[in-house]
């Protein structure tokens, strides 16, 4: 015999949701993952400054050892720090819910950043022709390690940001997503300087 | 552990707090150049320093997300509300002209 059971209330009424917010969380998580990679930048920086006040003054780059681009690469700087700049404006843009301009500036971020791995690319062939490699002196082994991990971190930044691009221009950009590229870009153009100035002074 | 033992270990840190340069606690410290212990000074600060910084700047910045939260509406934190439109539709700035029929 079937009986039907009566509609019970809940004995411990749960208190609605709370609003959820997606973008905390990825940009959170991208903030953490950053965290980790200062220190691993911090680490290199800290090595290299021990190492280069073990020489004497006036011995730092290593005599036979070519000196490295410094002008040439301001240039390439200049377009990091600039795409930079794009996508805090694409931000802005796409916060007034203006895609369009938002899309064309997120593209110009895209670009420049592509600029500035193929120079860097480019000046790497020319270093490596001159003889500075990774076992040629200590200037060499620290150039590579420390560049050639900011441009790791320059190639995954573009990729992430080619595909936030390619979301926004089909309208499945999300908040969150752009939120923890942003993190990402901002973290390799403002790091740069830095290493920029530490490196090929 | 005896408490002679102990007196023997006690004694053994103090005389490393005292006199470091005869316990040699750390030999790049004190067999460098003047130049070499400032730079192990200055990166000393920079690695304590840069976690510090980087983590009392993520609690401020949790904490300005708290205080956005708990000021949010509900109804604006939708998903559907997070995906921003695509170029195609997002208005134009300008509207464009209609074209002159007939010209």
């Amino acid at each position: 015999m079937a009986t039907s059971l009566p509609a019970t209330k809940p004995r411990f009424p749960m208190p609605p949701p709370r609003p959820r917010r997606p973008a905390n969380t990825s940009v959170l998580g991208m903030a953490l993952f950053v965290f980790t990679e200062i220190m691993l930048f911090a680490g290199f920086v800290s090595a290299f400054v021990i190492v280069q006040s073990h020489t004497p003054p006036g011995a730092w780059p290593p005599p036979n050892q070519p000196r490295l681009p410094l002008e040439r690469t301001a240039l390439n700087t200049a377009a990091l720090l600039a795409s930079g700049v794009a996508l805090f404006i694409a931000g802005r843009r796409l916060r007034a819910m203006d895609s369009r301009t938002a899309a064309w500036w997120m593209g110009a971020a895209l670009a420049l950043g592509t600029f500035f791995v193929v120079a860097q690319g480019m000046e790497w062939t020319a270093l490596l022709g001159q003889g500075l490699t990774l076992t040629s002196s200590q200037l060499g082994s620290f150039f590579y390690v420390i560049v050639g991990t900011h441009a790791l971190h320059a190639v995954a930044a573009i990729a992430a940001l080619a595909v936030a691009w390619r979301a926004l221009l089909r309208g499945r950009l999300t908040r969150s997503w752009f939120g923890a590229v942003q993190v990402f870009w901002f973290f390799v153009v403002l790091i740069w300087p830095a290493l920029y100035w530490l490196v090929y002074r | 552990m005896s408490a002679r033992t102990m007196r023997t270990r006690l004694a053994a840190v103090l005389l490393g707090v005292v006199v470091p340069a005869a316990a040699h606690a750390c030999a790049v410290c004190f067999s460098g150049s003047p130049r070499t212990r400032l730079a192990f000074f200055d990166t000393m600060i920079f690695l304590s320093a840069v976690p510090l910084g980087i983590i009392g700047g993520g609690v401020l910045w949790l904490r300005r997300q708290a205080k956005r939260d708990a000021n949010a509406v509900a109804g604006a934190l939708d998903d559907a509300g997070d995906v921003f439109p695509a170029p195609s539709a997002a208005p134009r700035k300008r509207p464009i002209a209609p074209r002159a029929h007939g010209a």
